[in-house]
């Protein structure tokens, strides 16, 4: 069989199922259907696969199908790719629709309609002329308006979004034809190859390019012209949310690709800022309002527009090294956005799939009225902690390796002489750091409120598991999420080829080295699957520890500590919308939430309240600004037209409402050959971390040593945190009541996290054994790791003051973020790699680096972030213990003894390798650079004495401070990011 | 815990952990929950309202744990002993482990009883 044959029995076993799905009685359509659209997924993934392996696409001519223009089909390697991916969305959706049928998806109309929506979706990365690409992306807007409308009998919602999603949808898909009737007015034929060959002026390329941003961004859900996302994709059942947002809005983002780059074969610098800039809005608009969503699928729909602000900042940076000439920059941030796709299809739908299954269990998708699930739905919840870790970027899953490939195209893209690509590059920098990081917030919030603590509704309390079949596609999106992030090395040749099938000037293009990622040309090395091994054997290692040192291992399971009151209940916790008030007032003036208090007073007297009703929505700025003034406007020329009163009015925001009572490169280290450098060097990465644990324990001490003596005491002895934690060890372990296994774990991995990061970062030696994997970023998000959990774990017991915690804690995190990820990349600029041994070797080389302003502006900004990110004065008190003022203390306030002496340990030790890394940026001097162990014993000495210096300037420093307002502390961090911005640009201009 | 004192023996419990007298060189350190805690300095006699808050707060504290009853009334009421709020000394609801007399207690007094736990 020609693959060719199987890209049209494909097709055609996909209108079967559809026919089935139409015809057969109740009880089978929906299995046949399914299993008939598995089997086109496979026949037409089997042809991708071919043409991929091969890289020779698969062209198809068919005059019958289509009257006048007939069918055209060209599977190049560029749509195969998007073919895999649709395939790996659409079998888990379609399985999960299994066990969803019966709340909506077993219609007549809406069987035959999914299984022909997959298969159109198929289809469209496989068309070849713009008759056959236009016929089948209507049919695709117009099947999945289907599906959004399947509840429409019921719900006034899905009518509206239906409406709004049929007029953007329409609208994009006639600025699509506009754009393509252009260049094929100046084309012979209408083949995508035909048009590629046309010659247009440089105004109507413009032109072209500018009518398909919009007409794909509409589809992609680039703001502004999201606003159809947070409707369409709540009210549709979740396989389809599903469908739609991990494959259908990856095809808005093919189309850009296939005008932009296929057929316009690239363009000026200035058409790919636009694209930046749209991709950067978006990042930043659709994680600001996910941070802030109290309903869950509106929350993963914001999300999406943020994951393809992403990918559109990967593809205008692609656009703008290809159009400055530097191709392997433009291959480098293609292959990152395609990776960037792919993850986000996986963990998406994942995500959407599992919101799906909770509204089936709990009855509601309100998170405000959820709660508890990860112990009443264990293997669901699981997954969705799988999946929204690996969408919150955390090594070692997919998200994270997405991250690295944007993040390192950006930075060996920064300072390369263009005046626009100097000033773009910091900025994108910036907002993907600050999209990271409310995309902690978001989904630390979906998660620990949705799955964690004590449910909050009736419907969240009596929620079961869900059949096998809804968790079995879960669980299989949720292993592509491992994969791809374990060994990306497995799609890499593919996306490769993809890419140079979207840049034919790109030649040769290979990253993957056996397991290991490298960037040809330029320095940057990672090792997903070194790394995931060092995380699984450090956690391995640390519970070991635990279970070893600790004198009861066994947890005494306890009531929650709620300060002593006797009764505790749900509505103490923290909700979705308390959780996200601190992200909401930071950014108050672009969310603009609409709050309203209203007190019913006691019939008797007014000095006694009945009840208090808070309401508080966060509605869309950019509906609320640029549609409904353009809707308000066609409703009066209509009913001016007709003479007769417009009969509805605007459709009111979904409001939240709570009645409240009484209570409110190059490898490094490659050189090492010999079996004995090896076993040295690994036994220096065993020093480094125990080194750090020690010293951070000590360096905790001694700051409070030098604080005492400041203000006229004793203090403690230096010795004391040491002592405290050997005493921890001995007592007795507690697990509060409604905790889940979150709880035990977020200590160990908090340890294990700063464990592997210390054992890999230059601290006593240049090289430690696993120091080719050292890169800084990876550093960054191994500590996000851990203190993302310890945030999870502050939910786990259900308490109040946990959530508060969690809440602070994250926001605080999402706000350094900016700071940290552009001070690395200013950091980085001298040695054009964010590897840290390259780094600090550059130093050694170069002395006179370390006064250069861009690495004195870089690490006054680090300084700051330091503070932050170790929770010290202005930012947080650590010998607080007023609950209300308290930051990360709140997080912690239910782990006792050896829980507790990991949570001190953790922090120690973060700290402690914070502060060394910046003094080794500062001042590297004493590092050991050659393998001997009098080298290290020097190394150790003076890292030691370098902390020590740091330390006791900081202690000395937090005497004449006082802690910051928490509403203060945005300025600091905005101070902060400002000066690592000056660093980025006086590095780019005087060097 | 404060039971039901009249916070003198609060005050005196600050002043302990003061630049004058610095409890923490001993290694004593005051701490944000139960959880943490390796010992309970209660204050007052236990009220009837804060019975059930003493005992919920002992039970949250992991072993091994101490109970230090601090001040007269924590010992046998004081002088409040025999009220109609009282529920008793604190020896009466918890088991005491160490007393410190004394109605406020000395600072010194306290420093005492907190370097026997710590053995410093």
């Amino acid at each position: 069989m020609t693959p060719g044959s199987l890209v049209v029995i494909g097709a055609a076993v996909g209108l079967g199922a559809g026919l089935c799905g139409g015809m057969l009685p109740r009880s089978s359509r929906v299995i046949t259907a399914s299993v008939l659209v598995w089997t086109s997924c496979v026949l037409e993934s089997i042809a991708a696969i071919h043409v991929l392996a091969s890289g020779h696409p698969i062209a198809l001519h068919s005059s019958e199908l289509l009257p006048i223009t007939g069918v055209d089909l060209l599977l190049t390697p560029l749509g195969a790719l998007f073919v895999l991916l649709v395939t790996m969305v659409a079998v888990p959706a379609t399985l999960h629709g299994i066990g969803y049928a019966h709340h909506g998806l077993d219609s007549r109309m809406a069987a035959a309609a999914l299984p022909i929506f997959v298969t159109v979706l198929l289809l469209v990365p496989a068309a070849g002329s713009v008759a056959t690409f236009m016929v089948l992306w209507e049919l695709m807007a117009l099947l999945s308006l289907s599906l959004v409308l399947v509840d429409h009998a019921r719900r006034e919602e899905a009518r509206s979004a239906g409406t709004w999603y049929a007029v953007l949808t329409h609208a994009g898909a006639s600025v699509i034809l506009i754009a393509f009737l252009v260049v094929a007015a100046h084309a012979d034929g209408q083949s995508f190859a035909a048009l590629h060959a046309a010659h247009l002026s440089a105004g109507l390329r413009s032109l072209v390019f500018l009518l398909a941003l919009v007409g794909f961004g509409s589809k992609a859900g680039m703001v502004p012209l999201h606003v159809w996302l947070p409707k369409a994709h709540p009210e549709a059942p979740s396989p389809v949310s599903a469908l739609m947002s991990g494959a259908m809005v990856a095809l808005g983002v093919y189309g850009i690709i296939l005008v932009g780059d296929v057929v316009l074969g690239g363009g000026p610098v200035w058409w790919w800022l636009v694209v930046l800039a749209f991709g950067a809005t978006s990042a930043l608009f659709g994680s600001l309002h996910a941070a802030s969503s109290a309903d869950l699928k509106r929350l993963l729909a914001y999300s999406t527009t943020d994951n393809i602000g992403l990918v559109l900042l990967a593809l205008g940076a692609s656009g703008l090294f290809d159009a400055t000439r530097h191709l392997q920059l433009a291959a480098l941030a293609m292959v990152a956005a395609l990776v960037l796709l792919l993850n986000h299809a996986a963990f998406k739908a994942a995500l959407f799939l599992s919101a799906g299954s909770v509204q089936v269990a709990a009855g509601t998708r309100d998170l405000d009225q959820l709660g508890g699930l990860l112990r009443r739905m264990p293997q669901t919840g699981a997954m969705f902690f799988v999946a929204a870790a690996a969408i919150c970027a955390l090594p070692p899953l997919n998200g994270f390796v997405g991250e690295w490939l944007l993040f390192q195209s950006l930075l060996h893209g920064a300072g390369l002489g263009s005046t626009a690509g100097d000033i773009a590059i910091p900025l994108a920098v910036a907002a993907l750091a600050l999209t990271a990081g409310l995309t902690v917030v978001a989904f630390v919030k979906a998660a620990g409120i949705g799955f964690l603590g004590r449910p909050r509704s009736d419907g969240a309390e009596a929620a079961v598991e869900v059949p096998v079949t809804m968790r079995l596609a879960v669980g299989a999106l949720v292993a592509a999420c491992v994969v791809l992030g374990v060994v990306p090395t497995v799609i890499l040749p593919a996306v490769e080829r993809a890419t140079r099938s979207a840049l034919p000037s790109v030649t040769a293009l290979s990253l993957s080295h056996g397991l290991r990622l490298q960037l040809a040309g330029l320095q940057g090395v990672l090792e997903p699957t070194a790394l995931a091994v060092a995380l699984v054997a450090a956690v391995a290692a640390v519970t070991a520890l635990r279970r070893v040192l600790a004198r009861r291992p066994v947890p005494r399971v306890a009531e929650a500590w709620g300060c002593g009151r006797e009764l505790q209940t749900a509505r103490m916790q923290y909700t979705a919308t308390s959780f996200a008030e601190p992200v909401q007032r930071v950014f108050i003036d672009v969310l603009r939430p609409v709050q309203d208090v209203d007190v019913t007073h006691a019939a008797e007297s007014r000095y006694f309240v009945d009840a208090v009703t808070y309401r508080s929505s966060v509605d869309d700025g950019i509906e609320r600004a640029l549609y409904r003034p353009v809707i308000r406007v066609v409703r009066r020329w209509g009913s001016r037209g007709t003479q007769t009163p417009a009969r509805q009015r605007a459709s009111i925001p979904r409001i939240w409402a709570r009645r409240a009572r009484t209570h409110p490169d190059r490898p490094v280290g490659g050189e090492m050959t010999a079996s004995t450098h090896v076993v040295w060097s690994a036994s220096t990465s065993v020093l480094q971390v125990v080194a750090v644990a020690l010293g951070g324990l000590l360096l905790i001490g001694f700051m409070r040593k030098v604080r005492a003596r400041l203000e006229g005491r004793m203090g403690p002895p230096i010795l004391q945190p040491l002592l405290d934690v050997r005493k921890l060890l001995r007592k007795e372990r507690l697990r509060p009541d409604q905790a889940t296994w979150i709880f035990p774990l977020a200590p160990v991995v908090l340890v294990a996290t700063v464990a592997v990061a210390a054992g890999i970062a230059p601290l006593i030696t240049l090289r430690p054994a696993l120091g080719t994997g050292a890169d800084l970023f990876v550093l960054v998000y191994l500590l996000l790791t851990g203190s993302t959990l310890l945030a999870l774990a502050g939910m786990d017991a259900g308490t109040a003051f946990g959530g508060m915690g969690s809440s602070r804690a994250v926001t605080i995190g999402a706000l350094a973020e900016p700071a940290m990820l552009v001070t690395i990349l200013a950091l980085s600029m001298s040695a054009r790699s964010s590897n840290l041994p390259e780094i600090v070797h550059t130093t050694l080389a170069a002395p006179g680096t370390v006064a250069s302003p861009a690495r004195l502006f870089a690490l006054a900004s680090l300084l700051v972030v330091i503070v932050a990110e170790s929770g010290r004065l202005p930012v947080d008190n650590p010998s607080t213990h007023l609950e209300l003022t308290m930051i990360h203390e709140a997080m912690i306030l239910e782990y006792a003894g050896p829980d507790l002496a990991l949570v001190t340990v953790g922090e120690a030790m973060r700290m402690a390798l914070l502060l060394c890394v910046f003094v080794n940026l500062l001042a590297p001097w004493g590092i050991a650079t050659t393998m001997t162990p009098l080298g290290a014993l020097f190394g150790l000495a003076s890292l030691a004495a370098k902390v020590a210096v740091l330390g006791a300037v900081m202690a000395v420093a937090e005497v004449f401070m006082a802690k910051l307002r928490l509403f203060r502390l945005p300025e600091l961090l905005a101070g902060a990011f400002v000066l690592a911005l000056l660093g980025v640009v006086s590095g780019t201009v005087l060097s | 815990m404060d039971a039901g004192s009249c916070n003198g023996c609060e005050l005196e419990i600050v002043s302990a952990f003061g630049p004058v007298y610095d409890a923490e060189r001993f290694g004593a350190r005051l701490v944000a929950s139960p959880r943490h805690a390796d010992g309970l300095l209660v204050t007052g006699p236990v009220t009837r309202n804060m019975s059930v808050p003493l005992v919920k707060t002992l039970e949250a504290t992991p072993h091994p744990r101490v109970v230090i009853a601090v001040g007269d009334c924590a010992r046998d009421c004081g002088a409040f002993r025999g009220g109609y709020g009282v529920a008793g000394a604190v020896g009466d609801i918890v088991d005491v482990d160490i007393s410190i007399p004394g109605c406020p207690p000395d600072p010194t007094a306290i420093i005492d009883a907190l370097r026997g736990v710590t053995r410093r």
